[in-house]
């Protein structure tokens, strides 16, 4: 009758978390090897969503492939975007007008705030919170107004161009853009109010699923999963590109690189993107949007490789060039890719409850890593 | 089962029996039609939008529509996203498994025909109506909030116009 | 350190093995031979004046007349970067597997071998990655792949 906890019979089994789970966040399938409760080893399975952007790109103009580029990552199109048409810009020498770079880091950043702010809201509905994601997303239907008034959509942009952006950013913008930002900066001390420090938060995230340095690097972990770990890394302050080097803002790391360390990271970055929007809303100048190019775009023969510093990692192109309209071969580096690898090694020896929110904290959104 | 499966039609021969018939269309219909339980099944871009489309601007809570994890819960699916080759088989499964009456809404360009992805493209499967029967087609890459809403209404008409004595 | 002292660095430990390459963004780039190639991502990652931590991409690449595998590095420690590239027979294309040093490249390596029908030596792993299961329809990445679902975009003139 009275048995010890020690004596309950367990055996291994093997767990399906299927295609379709709510707390996957996409179409990413888990098999895994269990003992009684504790996981002992998983393998993902991936390519559910693989939609073969590469061979696409072989077959398409540069400015007819801009459009698929939003499709990498949907949270995030405006760095896809970005990524791809700079890299195209550098092979071909192509300027780009200050006005254009300002609108550029106002709308990338804007688009980091709603990719953090999706990955807040289902972090915290896998954890059984369910108003920060209510929360979250009326702060999302806001900026999805802003982008709609400049580019027509609210999802898959298709807002950059070889030289520019396609359209400028009508004269109601700026004020209401310096309105969101005032309106957002104490939004995110009632998300901080609701979560940091409510001990079913910490004690479901505190020294779970601790992440060294070394395992990171070895990897190739990047992003903020990576600036949990204590290294301060960051592309826009290490190796400047656009206009970045002219805005003044920090770089939150994490000390014990465990669930809640990666959580306070994006929380932070989401009110240094909020700084840097105010910034560049100051200082934009007036000048032209676009660098006329030719009729039929060819850039010169070369290769070139280009990484940006997306909201989940690194995100690097590989273009060939052949001289002609079409690109000879695109290869896409997605920050997901890697940081999925590094899942089975940092939740072996946890319950499945904790593995749910070991996933959520590394934010991996699955059209990243099947391209 | 058997014995239960007939009676609509026998009961519809009786003088005046139509008139209990078609009371009863109504009411099962008006029940069916006002809480539709969807299946959490996003594949890709659009179950963004299908997720803004349950939070607080645009509201599902209000047409009786909730989200359920298990297929077995559920009987509406909402496919929200690109179909793949490898994913086919899983949405045939998940389909089978749901419960009679069951309805599918396609939400996307990419499942009607392909979408973005109908040329040059070797993994995608073009069009989600070689797998399973589709009720409402939903076109748009995205589609907004606003055409999902109108297309859960259309769906809501086709239910009222349905017969008992066609469930027999 | 600047490109030109880690092109030197290199050349002067690896003589006659390599030459010139360009990759622009990430200089200095060789073209590598591919029998030294676990011995010179020995040397780069453990290396003090280099040490390249971080294996930032790995692709392959379908040339008329070879196949190329690119790799770029990146070292935390020093902020420099190099890339190189290698090339592979079109009948045989066959080279060693770098899991072994750059754990990293794993999933890579099984993403390339199922595109491009490119064999790793000693992969822990060799599953196929992306493609369903039971897929037998060839090399998809390949230039002159087709299949009985690929429809080719006409040209619209």
């Amino acid at each position: 009758m009275n048995q010890e906890i020690s004596e309950i019979y367990t055996e291994e089994f093997f767990v399906n978390m299927g295609p379709q789970h709510p707390s996957t966040h996409g179409v990413l399938r888990l098999l895994l090897k269990m003992d009684g409760e504790v996981v002992l080893d998983m393998v993902p399975h991936i390519g559910y969503l693989h939609r073969s952007l590469e061979k696409i790109a072989e077959n398409r103009t540069y400015l007819q492939y801009i459009p698929y580029t939003d499709r990498i990552d949907y949270s995030c199109s405006m760095f896809c975007n970005q990524g791809f048409v700079m890299t195209v810009e550098k092979l071909a020498n192509v300027p780009v007008p200050e006005r254009a770079e300002y609108i550029r880091v106002i709308m990338v950043e804007l688009n980091r705030i709603a990719s953090h702010l999706i990955w807040l809201g289902t972090f915290s509905l896998d954890l059984g919170a369910i108003t920060p994601f209510l929360y979250c997303f009326r702060e999302r239907e806001k900026i999805m107004d802003l982008f709609e008034m400049t580019c027509g959509q609210r999802l898959t942009y298709n807002y950059m161009r070889i030289g520019g952006v396609s359209r400028d950013i009508t004269p109601e913008f700026i004020p209401l853009a310096k309105e969101f930002v005032k309106y957002f900066l104490p939004r995110v001390d009632e998300y901080e109010e609701i979560l940091t420090n409510n001990p079913i938060f910490l004690s479901r995230t505190k020294g779970v699923g601790i992440l060294d340095r070394k395992t990171a690097i070895e990897n190739g972990v990047t992003g903020p999963s990576l600036r949990g770990t204590g290294l301060k890394w960051d592309l826009r302050k290490e190796e400047p590109y656009s206009v970045y080097d002219r805005f003044d803002f920090e770089i939150p790391t994490g000390k014990a690189s465990d669930v809640w360390d990666r959580y306070m990271v994006r929380i932070s970055e989401m009110r240094e993107s909020a700084k840097i929007v105010q910034q560049a809303l100051e200082k934009i100048p007036e000048g032209p949007i676009k660098t006329k190019t030719a009729a039929v775009f060819k850039p010169p023969e070369g290769e070139i490789y280009l990484r940006i510093e997306a909201p989940r990692g690194e995100m690097g192109f590989y273009i060939v060039s052949d001289g002609s309209p079409k690109p000879y071969r695109v290869k896409i580096r997605t920050g997901s890719f890697s940081n999925l690898t590094v899942l089975p090694i940092i939740s072996r020896g946890w319950k499945i409850a904790d593995l749910v929110a070991i996933f959520g904290s590394l934010d991996v959104v699955l059209p990243e890593v099947d391209r | 089962m058997g014995v239960m499966n007939k009676v609509p039609v026998y009961v519809e021969k009786l003088p005046g029996g139509a008139i209990i018939t078609a009371t009863l269309d109504d009411v099962l219909n008006y029940a069916r039609a006002s809480s539709m339980w969807y299946l959490l099944f996003g594949l890709a871009c659009c179950a963004v939008e299908l997720m803004a489309t349950g939070a607080s601007r645009y509201d599902f809570d209000r047409f009786g529509m909730f989200f359920r994890a298990s297929p077995r819960q559920s009987d509406l699916m909402i496919v929200a996203g690109t179909l793949t080759k490898k994913m086919a088989p899983r949405v045939k499964r998940l389909y089978d498994q749901m419960p009679e009456p069951k309805y599918v809404i396609a939400m996307g360009g990419c499942l009607i025909t392909g979408g973005p992805f109908h040329y040059d493209c070797y993994s995608v499967e073009k069009g989600v109506d070689h797998i399973i029967p589709v009720d409402v087609y939903i076109p748009g890459c995205p589609p907004r909030p606003e055409s999902l809403l109108e297309g859960c209404i259309k769906l809501q008409e086709k239910i009222k116009t349905q017969k008992i004595k066609d469930w027999a | 350190m600047t490109p030109e002292d880690i092109k030197k660095i290199i050349t002067d430990r690896f003589p006659d093995k390599l030459k010139d390459a360009k990759i622009a963004g990430f200089e200095p780039s060789f073209i590598v031979e591919k029998d030294i190639l676990l011995e010179f991502c020995k040397y780069l990652r453990d290396s003090k004046e280099l040490s390249f931590d971080l294996l930032s991409c790995m692709s392959g690449a379908d040339y008329p007349d070879r196949f190329e595998m690119i790799y770029i590095f990146f070292s935390f420690t020093h902020r420099h970067k190099m890339s190189f590239k290698v090339h592979l027979s079109k009948e045989n294309p066959e080279i060693d597997s770098l899991t072994p040093v750059f754990p990293g490249a794993n999933w890579y390596e099984r993403e390339t071998a199922e595109l491009f029908g490119i064999k790793f030596k000693n992969h822990p792993d060799p599953r196929p990655l992306l493609l369903p299961e039971g897929w037998d329809e060839g090399y998809p990445l390949r230039k002159d792949w087709t299949g009985k679902d690929f429809i080719k975009m006409p040209d619209l003139k």
